[in-house]
């Protein structure tokens, strides 16, 4: 962070009153004014029936800290009316909040819920989330901006007493399925996501963030206890939409993910409750949402392992570490050879140790790992979650199994160096290749891939899930997704491939390949199915384009080595009348929709 | 709390939320006569008031809070009774 801009914040957060919020704003904004580019820039168009103008200088200073320079717009009190597509049109905002209250939306859902007729609450509850999941699909459609979906809060005060507790149609139950509901439906609608106001006011106290007086006088119901909190969880959905900020948490053994030295204290002596289970829980849960999880140790290696491998109580495993150097070498040096062991970036890695003399000397010799002294140095409430680092809305197969896919990685590589040949050494991995229009589960992965692919990618078209699924439904495309196993496990689903037949002429839409996997030649594979699909459908020719971006040169000339003509007009056609384009050896195809042809050996 | 010390704080209030110099707030600053005094802003000033003394407005008082003085003299009597 620039230095006046920390120095400013941190004048700010020693007494940060409500009214230096808005004097703070004022001198971040003249800061950006002079320094163009010293904050990225965000708009932000909230959407809501109720007043939420007072948040706006927090959300600003939430947005300053995380680097950004945050615009707010606001809709009328009716967003239903047309002027908000109008004016969303008009705006190109990045992010758009939706905020409606429920008692704004219905009051036969909420104070006049004594008066409705039980037959008809069944009927206006789907009516609320139809009003505000249509909305959604709208402003989607309209407009490139994510849309952030806020859950209804629960009411402090609920008619009915203590009779409505007990039923599902209670006021305070009622909101609780709607929520339910809420949650389900935004999460069809690709680009919409769910920011859980509910969730935040349980933890700040309900009583607390309401304000009678503002919501009776001008419609606004929260109270400054929730306007700060609110703002943060704001910006950290939007940092979020851009996917987390690191992906690598490198742990320290003694007295981090135990208390005691195993060397001295040995497997009987160490501690592994209260909060050392508590960290375990933690990175366990960070593991399972895609997180790589590694240690840097001073210690001898198999105490260390012996530990994870054996001890009752040691809840992490050997296995849910990607990387480890448990040895006495600097711990710099050894984050550094793990970075380039799992080809991740130093800058998305985060080290934390109980040693301020092990964070000092990391922080001194790789200034872009984000270092992290145990205990005291982690988020607000004790966890690395408050750090607001791993912060993500999607959760993908692919994140779930990363450990996995990383760790036989390291196997290849091990056997890379064995091999005699490098075609003995492909053959040596028994490939076999899925591929497969994608199933409904794998949709997401697909999207994802769509949306993050830059360097093996074709054509970079960013189709969205919306359009996937269209794509899906029309008998003249095929998206086509493979997988990859070898004999060290799978490397997840890896490549993408849109074909469209128009006639006697087939397109590929969309070729792209995670790197993971260059150097087999499985791309082949993908050409050589999207072929026979053309072929099926009756076309002669399969035509491929290379569309340039800064980030794509790596196939500006893949099509030439998959053996396509090159045209005038500067695209590739093959003939589909002599066959497919051929594949290695190395392959083992299984698809339910294509014939596989007759394997061959490329040239 | 003297009144004196009272104007003074208040006169910090207006200046930080509204976007004035503390020099430019004085007896005639009113909703009238500074522009950025606007309904939205005004639940921002009341807040920002509560926060600094610790007192609850009333319905009235908030339909009152128009001008320094009036700001001052309400602080006052809320302080005088606490």
């Amino acid at each position: 962070m620039n230095q006046q801009v920390a120095e400013v914040l941190a004048a700010f957060d020693e007494n940060p009153t409500v009214a230096r919020t808005m004097a703070t704003v004022r001198k971040l904004e003249a800061l950006h004014e002079q320094t163009p580019g010293l904050f990225a820039t965000k708009s932000l168009y909230i959407v809501r029936n109720y007043t939420l103008e007072p948040i706006e200088p927090m959300l600003k200073i939430a947005a300053f800290r995380a680097g950004m320079r945050l615009s707010v717009a606001y809709s009328g009190y009716e967003p239903q009316a047309a002027d908000t597509m109008t004016e969303l049109v008009a705006l190109k905002p990045d992010v758009v909040f939706l905020a409606m209250r429920l008692e704004e939306l219905s009051t036969a859902l909420t104070i006049d819920l004594p008066h409705t007729a039980p037959e008809q609450i069944r009927d206006l509850a789907d009516g609320a989330i139809d009003q505000i999941s249509g909305l959604v699909r709208a402003m989607r459609a309209q407009s490139k901006a994510s849309v952030l979906v806020s859950t209804f809060a629960t009411p402090v005060h609920a008619p009915g007493g203590l009779a409505a507790t007990q039923t599902p149609g209670g006021a305070i139950n009622l909101v609780r399925r709607l929520n339910v509901e809420l949650v389900s439906a935004i999460g069809q609608i690709d680009g919409a996501h769910i920011l859980d106001i509910d969730h935040l006011f349980a933890n700040l106290g309900l009583k607390a963030t309401y304000d009678e007086r503002g919501s009776r006088q001008s419609h606004a119901p929260l109270a400054p206890a929730a306007l700060r909190p609110l703002a943060d969880l704001l910006v950290r959905h939007i940092g979020a939409l851009k996917g987390a900020l690191a992906k690598v948490i490198v742990v320290d053994c003694d007295n981090t993910i135990w208390g005691g030295v195993i060397g001295d204290d040995g497997m009987e002596g160490i501690v592994l409750s209260g909060a050392f289970e508590t960290l375990h829980r933690e990175l366990r849960d960070l593991r399972s949402r895609g997180v790589v999880l590694a240690i840097a140790s001073k210690n001898d290696e198999i105490n260390v392992l012996t530990c994870l491998r054996e001890h009752p109580d040691c809840l992490l495993k050997e296995s849910d570490f990607a990387a480890h150097r448990i040895n006495w070498i600097d711990k710099a040096t050894n984050i550094k050879q793990m970075a380039e062991e799992l080809n991740l970036g130093l800058d998305h890695f985060v080290f934390i140790d109980d040693n301020p003399v092990e964070c000092e000397w990391v922080r001194s010799q790789l200034p872009t790992v984000r270092v992290y002294q145990y205990p005291q140095e982690l988020g607000p409430d004790g966890t690395i979650e408050s750090l607001g680092l791993f912060d993500s809305l999607v959760v993908t197969d692919e994140d779930r199994k990363r450990t996995e896919l990383y760790q036989a990685d390291r196997d290849r590589k091990v056997a890379a160096t064995e091999a005699l040949s490098p075609e003995d050494y492909l053959r040596s991995l028994k490939n076999v290749v899925l591929i497969d229009p994608p199933a409904p589960h794998q949709l997401a992965r697909v999207a994802q891939l769509m949306q993050k692919t830059n360097q093996f990618n074709l054509t970079t078209r960013r189709h969205e899930r919306g359009a996937l699924e269209s794509m899906l439904e029309d008998p003249n495309t095929q998206i086509l997704c493979m997988e990859l196993n070898d004999r060290f496990g799978s490397n997840g689903l890896i490549g993408v491939g849109i074909v469209k037949v128009e006639g006697e002429e087939a397109v590929i839409d969309t070729m792209l390949m995670s790197c993971r996997v260059l150097g087999r030649n499985v791309e082949s594979v993908l050409v050589n199915q999207m072929a026979q699909f053309a072929a099926k459908r009756g076309a002669h020719n399969l035509r491929g384009e290379y569309i340039k971006t800064a980030k794509n040169g790596m196939v500006s000339d893949l099509y030439t080595r998959l053996g396509g003509a090159q045209q005038a007009d500067g695209s590739w056609v093959w003939s589909l009348d002599d066959g497919a384009p051929s594949i290695p050896d190395w392959f083992e195809i299984v698809s339910s929709s294509n014939e596989v042809a007759k394997t061959e050996v490329a040239a | 709390m003297s009144v004196q010390d009272i104007d003074g704080r208040v006169k910090n209030i207006l200046a930080d939320v509204l976007g004035l110099d503390v020099s430019e707030v004085d007896e005639t600053t009113s909703k009238d006569t500074v522009e950025a005094w606007n309904s939205l802003n005004h639940l921002t000033v009341v807040m920002a008031l509560e926060e600094e003394f610790g007192v609850q407005f009333s319905d009235d008082d908030m339909v009152a809070l128009v001008s320094l003085p009036v700001v001052v003299s309400i602080i006052g009597e809320k302080l005088a009774s606490a």
